[in-house]
């Protein structure tokens, strides 16, 4: 039997706990409903500025958290964050004599959260700036300029690391607003997971995070587009071109996620024989990096397939991907196919199981969404995809009606276009 | 090392050197389309059979040629609508029939003088954006009529298209054009 655990403080921070019985480790972290679906264009790019403005240890204004992040570390914790487009999140992971001082240090670093030094707005700035910079340099920008091409600018569509410009100009009282606006008890969760006692925990949690401040949280969510477009940025001083042919697909919260996920792998997963792979890669050579990929949010889904090849074999790489599609969409998948990548993501779950921060960030995730789903469970879930479930996912996802292309560096897309004929 | 100059424009279509001749093909068919009533991306995909991606890539390059502007922007559901008209107001056409203006294939002489005037008309509606501060318009309407007042209204017609040719003054700058079909129709 597996059992979470939902409860919430006065605040209104609700509290998730986990219990794996036996486990050696302790994973505690919060997770702030503030990611860059949230966000303005004139605030694009604040959220991942403000998680690393949150977990710098050198914020002189919060001398309470540098001490308590000194101590944890050493007791050989890891402590980290990251910023998605629908939230924000901090967590540490250690041995199981951490659960007290990592629940403290997570409390002190929240609490009051918007205590920023100047010294280290600056200096976040331009460490900021240079990862942006680095993204937008790089083909791995394709996933989301997908979903940027399929939801538009504003919501899921806006990308995470946001607007160089904005990162530039930003000032600190205009971060410190979303700050304010975002960062309360009744806009958070709290995920605890490990061999843990429930009420021990809670009573854990409730001494560090009373004092948080229940005040009204301004939600920026921001509309996607009534149907899926187009990204484009080409540029012909590029050496190569990276295209994405992608579509919406189910949410997180569908019940057909784990079938989109099945399907993705039997089409382009790079670390087995893929469809793609296959026919890009090896029976073509039109390309070196071939793959697909999916992204699950709260409303809506992205399944895409991409690849980075010379400008001359985008055409013909763009006729063969659709090729596929419409070979799956009338033949579907064979019972090889879908046994291989059906046991991959199982065996992958079941690699997760041991890792206590997969756990925890499993965790977060569903928390945020409102659900209680266990790493366990999703074994489960897994197991019992039928072959109907997922020629039915590839069917209703991949048609024309919902597929978008995103496209940067030297290629002619009006070529690609017309040689993605999958109606 | 990057794998290409870093994009800092955030817009989602950037294509910063747009040829001049982009009113061709599908574009104009959108153009066409727009021309009766304004419409959605959606709308447009499926009235000209096109994926709706590309749909939006053209609307986009029409937009930058300023053929093309948002005529209402609206959010429902969480979902950004948007509908599409041409930006000029004087560009109309009452009663546009679909497909109804393709020429009979199997006479060649016809079908030379319909592209002949094709182009000519194609030309003149993508140089409209140039010229805004002088007179134009563009109308089509289909009718079914009595044969005797056609004839008659043909009579009317000659005498304002003599007028119209009276108005030459060789020594004026610009150029005018005015383009007539008027004829009896069967759809095919």
């Amino acid at each position: 039997m597996y059992t979470i655990l939902s409860s919430y403080l006065e605040n209104g921070l609700q509290v998730v706990l986990h219990k794996i019985p036996g486990c050696k480790m302790i994973g505690s972290g919060v997770w702030v409903k503030q990611g860059s679906k949230h966000e303005s264009a004139e605030t694009s790019g604040y959220s991942h500025f403000i998680e690393h403005l949150m977990i710098n240890k050198d914020n002189t204004e919060k001398n309470k958290y540098q001490e308590n992040v000194n101590k944890v570390y050493k007791k050989g914790v890891s402590m980290n964050a990251g910023t998605t487009k629908e939230y924000t999140y901090y967590y540490i992971t250690g041995l199981a004599d951490t659960l007290q001082m990592s629940i403290e240090t997570l409390a002190s670093m929240l609490l009051p959260s918007a205590d920023i030094a100047e010294g280290i707005f600056e200096n976040e700035k331009q460490v900021v700036t240079q990862e942006a910079v680095s993204f937008y340099s790089s083909f791995n920008q394709i996933r989301e300029r997908s979903s940027q091409a399929l939801y538009g600018a504003d919501g899921v569509g806006r990308t995470i690391v946001g607007s160089v410009e904005n990162i530039r100009e930003a000032k600190l009282d205009q971060l410190q607003e979303v700050i304010q606006a975002s960062y309360n008890p009744d806009n958070a969760v709290l995920v605890v997971v490990g061999d843990i006692d429930y009420d021990l925990t809670l009573e854990l949690v409730y001494k560090a995070f009373r004092s948080w401040k229940d005040q009204q949280t301004i939600s920026g969510q921001t509309a996607i587009t009534e149907e899926p477009g187009i990204y484009l940025n080409p540029n012909e001083s590029a050496k190569s071109a990276a295209i994405s042919f992608a579509f919406r697909s189910p949410s997180y919260v569908s019940t057909s996620r784990n079938a989109v996920r099945v399907m993705s792998n039997i089409i382009g997963d790079t670390s087995m024989q893929s469809r793609l792979m296959k026919t890009i890669r090896y029976d073509h050579g039109l390309a070196y990096t071939v793959g697909s990929f999916v992204n699950f949010y709260e409303q809506c889904g992205t399944f895409g397939m991409m690849l980075v090849c010379s400008p001359e074999n985008a055409q013909r790489a763009a006729q063969l991907i659709a090729n596929e599609i419409v070979d799956v969409r009338k033949n579907g998948f064979t019972d090889d196919e879908i046994a291989m990548a059906k046991r991959k993501l199982e065996t992958s779950r079941r690699l997760e199981l041991s890792d206590i921060a997969t756990h925890l960030l499993f965790l977060g995730k569903n928390a945020v969404y409102g659900k209680f789903f266990s790493l366990e469970e999703e074994l489960r879930s897994i197991h019992r995809i039928h072959k109907d479930d997922i020629h039915e996912s590839f069917r209703s996802t991949c048609t024309e009606e919902g597929a978008g292309i995103a496209a940067i560096g030297n290629l002619d897309i009006d070529q690609v276009m017309e040689a993605f004929e999958i109606a | 090392m990057s794998e290409l100059p870093c994009i800092y424009d955030m817009s989602l279509i950037n294509e910063s050197e747009l040829s001049d001749d982009i009113v061709n093909g599908k574009a104009l068919d959108v153009l066409i389309a727009l021309l009766f009533t304004p419409k959605s991306a959606r709308q447009l995909a499926e009235e000209l059979k096109t994926p709706v991606y590309s749909i939006k890539l053209y609307l986009k390059r029409l937009e930058d040629k300023g053929l093309v502007e948002i005529n209402t922007s609206r959010i429902q559901e969480g979902k950004l609508q948007q509908t599409y008209r041409l930006a000029s107001n004087n560009i109309d056409i009452l009663n546009y029939l679909k497909g109804e203006n393709e020429q009979r294939k199997n006479d060649v002489q016809v079908d030379m003088s319909a592209k002949h005037f094709s182009n000519m008309t194609h030309e003149i509606i993508k140089d409209i954006k140039n010229y805004r501060d002088k007179p134009y318009k563009i109308k089509a309407y289909f009718i079914k009529a009595n044969d005797e007042e056609m004839k008659q209204f043909k009579q009317e017609l000659d005498e304002l298209f003599s007028r119209y040719q009276q108005l030459e003054d060789e020594t004026a700058k610009t150029t005018y054009s005015m383009i007539n079909v008027f004829a009896p129709y069967e759809p095919r």
